[in-house]
């Protein structure tokens, strides 16, 4: 029994997904950190 | 031309090489000096004034865990071990999600601690400490020695620059900036590290995606490689678990993790392990897609530790090579920073402190930290050089002793019965047990049976020789450093 192409599909293509909302997020969290001057 | 493929038949000129090092050198170098203004006590140096918010937090979390292993390790697992090669990766993730909550936990017991030694100093005292200072400076050293290594293969393989050239670089670089800096620079350069690594990754899988399609990918592997394939790859399932025990075992013993859990502002540190959890899961899959595709592209991998640089650098030609190797370097850096300032701790507050009789004033031990800094730089150079051993190799030695910490650790946090003699007990035995079946078996089963026969040690020790022990008691007192780091930590 193998993996089929579309789980291929899912994991590669999510995972790209999720790596654009990683860093979309971790920006979201920094200018929500500056306009509260909660840097460090 | 400066970026031409070289003569030797590297994807990236020497010369290319040599200008990405310095641009990123000065970089990181002139940021360290510029946090380093805030780092002046010991407090500072080593856990950022205890301040830090949600967005370093997290990028903290997600840039350290993002190792150039990560980067080089995933894609040979996904040449190797295929689908689950990939996937197993991905389970490192859940060290991260696990040690959230374990993270506030960490911060509300001991609001002035420095590192882990220290809690299990005073948890368990000198006969869990002495067996887990051995076990941590050893993991730390190795960990340091094979991002050093990554570091000279990397530059050596994609620029052809030679390998002591390109490894004293790169850990000279990291050495002088968390020098001047500190938990501040290592911490300020992560968060940039860790967005230069994401878009770098999405970008050289997409680039890869317009080369290839995934239905060739799959159709290649189904022909020539059908086990990478294989939904029952035995050896990938036993690395699946194993890379998972490891990961519970190195994210909760190490003090690259403690020491940030005690920078965070109080509330952060459960929220951006969390979060890192959840932004790191995605990379191993996305890095191993690199390997997956090498033989549908065509490409003749010679070590396997490279296969990721080389799919990116050989389809998308100096485009990708620069791609890659500044994700790489970045995803050194970030790692080698970490462990100096980390392990630095380790050697002041854990080895140094506790031998001296008198008390010793907060000025001495920043000054200790800058002396430790180097003096791991000078060790972890010393190591590197000789060139021993693949990555995983190095990486795997480890861990069955890390994974023998695990239950120590959690006992010792959240179970009043857990036992000195019981955490002793179970990291020696766990860690010999894991040792005997690296060797006997497979570095795919050392951290799992390491971790497996450390539990069953350390539950059966505190049944017999249980304890009772009073959490308050690790609250230890404010330092003077608290109020005289004030002053310098202001906020953006």
């Amino acid at each position: 029994m193998i993996f089929s192409v579309w789980f291929l599909k899912l994991i590669v293509i999510g995972g790209i997904a999720l790596c654009i909302a990683g860093a979309v997020g971790l920006m979201v969290f920094l200018i929500s950190d500056m306009k509260e001057k909660r840097i460090w | 031309m400066i970026m031409a493929a070289g003569s030797d038949g590297t994807i990236l000129s020497a010369e290319a090489g040599y200008v990405l090092l310095a641009v990123f050198s000065v970089l990181w170098i002139g940021l360290g000096l510029w946090w380093g203004r805030k780092a002046k006590s010991f407090d500072g140096f080593s856990v950022a004034g205890r301040n830090v918010g949600l967005a370093l937090a997290t990028a903290t979390a997600v840039a350290t865990w993002i190792t150039s292993n990560t980067t080089m390790l995933a894609p040979q697992f996904a040449l190797q071990l295929g689908v689950w090669g990939a996937l197993a990766y991905c389970t490192a993730s859940f060290g991260l999600f696990a040690f959230a909550p374990m993270s506030g936990r960490i911060r509300k017991l001991m609001p002035n601690g420095y590192t882990a030694v220290e809690f299990v100093r005073q948890r368990y005292g000198k006969l869990g400490s002495v067996p887990f200072l051995i076990i941590s400076l050893f993991y730390a050293i190795t960990w340091l020695v094979s991002m050093t290594m990554a570091g000279g293969k990397l530059l050596h393989v994609l620029s052809g620059i030679p390998y002591e050239v390109g490894m004293t670089v790169v850990l000279g670089v990291c050495v002088m900036y968390t020098l001047f800096g500190g938990m501040y620079a290592v911490i300020g350069t992560d968060f940039i590290q860790s967005l230069i690594i994401l878009v770098g990754l999405v970008v050289v899988a997409i680039a890869v995606l317009t080369q290839v399609s995934l239905g060739e990918v799959h159709h290649t592997l189904q022909e020539e490689r059908p086990m990478l394939l294989d939904v029952f790859f035995p050896a990938a399932l036993m690395a699946l678990f194993n890379n998972m025990l490891f990961a519970f075992g190195e994210i909760f013993h190490s003090n690259v993790w403690w020491s940030r859990a005690f920078a965070m502002r109080e509330g952060v540190g459960p929220k951006a392990y969390a979060l890192g959890g959840l932004i790191w899961l995605p990379v191993p899959v996305v890095a191993g897609f690199l390997g997956l595709a090498a033989p549908a592209l065509g490409i003749g991998i010679s070590q396997p530790d490279t296969v990721g640089p080389l799919v990116a650098a050989t389809l998308l030609g100096s485009g990708g090579a620069l791609m890659v190797f500044i994700v790489v370097f970045c995803s050194l850096a970030s790692s080698i920073d970490s462990l100096l300032a980390a392990t630095g701790d380790l050697i002041v507050n854990d080895m140094a402190e506790p031998l001296c009789a008198g008390a010793v004033s907060d000025q001495t031990k920043r000054r200790w930290s800058s002396v430790a800094v180097i003096g791991l730089g000078a060790l972890a150079w010393g190591l590197a050089i000789p060139n021993y051993g693949t990555l995983a190799t190095v990486l795997f030695f480890a861990g069955p002793m890390v994974g023998s910490c695990l239950w120590p650790i959690v006992g010792g946090l959240y179970f009043r019965k857990a036992s000195p003699v019981a955490a002793c007990a179970s990291m020696i035995i766990g860690s010999a047990a894991g040792l005997i079946a690296y060797y006997a078996i497979g570095w795919f089963t050392a951290s799992l049976i390491g971790a497996a026969t450390s539990g069953m040690v350390f539950v059966a020790a505190s049944m017999i020789w249980p304890d009772e022990f009073d959490f308050d008691s690790l609250a230890g007192p404010v330092t003077s450093s608290d109020s005289a780091d004030e002053g310098a930590v202001d906020e953006q």
